[in-house]
């Protein structure tokens, strides 16, 4: 995806960010942001063209490490398109907003159904759970400064609390739940 | 491991919640560009 938009004329420059989480440290053993690096040189994309920041293990970290990195290469930025896996895009985009105000983002990440989502993953059980762990840190880390904030509709939250009910809270943030 | 219909039929409305650039109408956000039909903001 990220090569994609670079091959549109999107973006002139492309950061990785990302060391591994548990869902990724045994297929990404040299870091999220370095195998996507290799990804993309693969599919052509310029080395030049591309910065890596390896240290990141959450999102605030995958913003503030780049805006970081960014500034130290002397790369003037206005607008970012901000690709993540779906599920996440709200969440990269209220961090970004809190962590980086002056800049504008735009949304991307691959285009897919849930349904798709569960078979590239092949655990549905384990991607309910990380829908609600990411919209319980939509719900929580407003308060906390994490994130901006942003309207949770009733029948969203409803959905969620049902979930929570029924014991699918194996991602949530322990001290919250 | 297949999960109820009650569970997916939840779970595809935070999928769509949280699914800002492609979501079909949901949620207006300033962010909302679809990726195959993008626009660049002005």
């Amino acid at each position: 995806m990220t090569a994609e938009l670079y091959w549109q004329g999107m973006a002139p420059l492309i950061v990785f960010t990302g060391a591994t989480s548990r869902t990724t440290r045994e297929r990404m053993p040299r870091g999220e942001a370095e195998h996507y690096r290799e990804r993309a040189i693969e599919l052509g994309v310029p080395s030049d063209a591309i910065l890596v920041e390896p240290r990141a293990r959450n999102t605030g970290e995958n913003i503030r490490f780049s805006r970081a990195l960014l500034e130290e290469h002397g790369v003037p930025v206005s607008s970012v398109p901000l690709v993540s896996k779906p599920y996440e895009e709200r969440r990269a985009y209220a961090t970004a907003r809190k962590l980086w105000p002056d800049v504008e983002f735009v949304n991307a990440s691959g285009p897919m159904t849930l349904a798709d989502y569960i078979d590239s993953i092949g655990d549905a059980r384990l991607v309910v759970d990380m829908l609600v762990g990411a919209l319980q840190r939509l719900l929580i880390y407003p308060a906390q400064g994490f994130v901006i904030s942003q309207e949770v509709p009733q029948d969203v939250r409803d959905a969620y609390e049902r979930l929570c009910a029924q014991g699918v809270t194996s991602r949530l943030v322990p001290d919250a739940a | 491991m297949t999960q109820p219909d009650a569970v997916m039929k939840d779970a595809q409305l935070l999928w769509d919640y949280q699914l800002m650039s492609h979501s079909p109408g949901r949620v207006p956000s300033p962010s909302a560009w679809a990726v195959t039909t993008w626009a660049w903001p002005t």
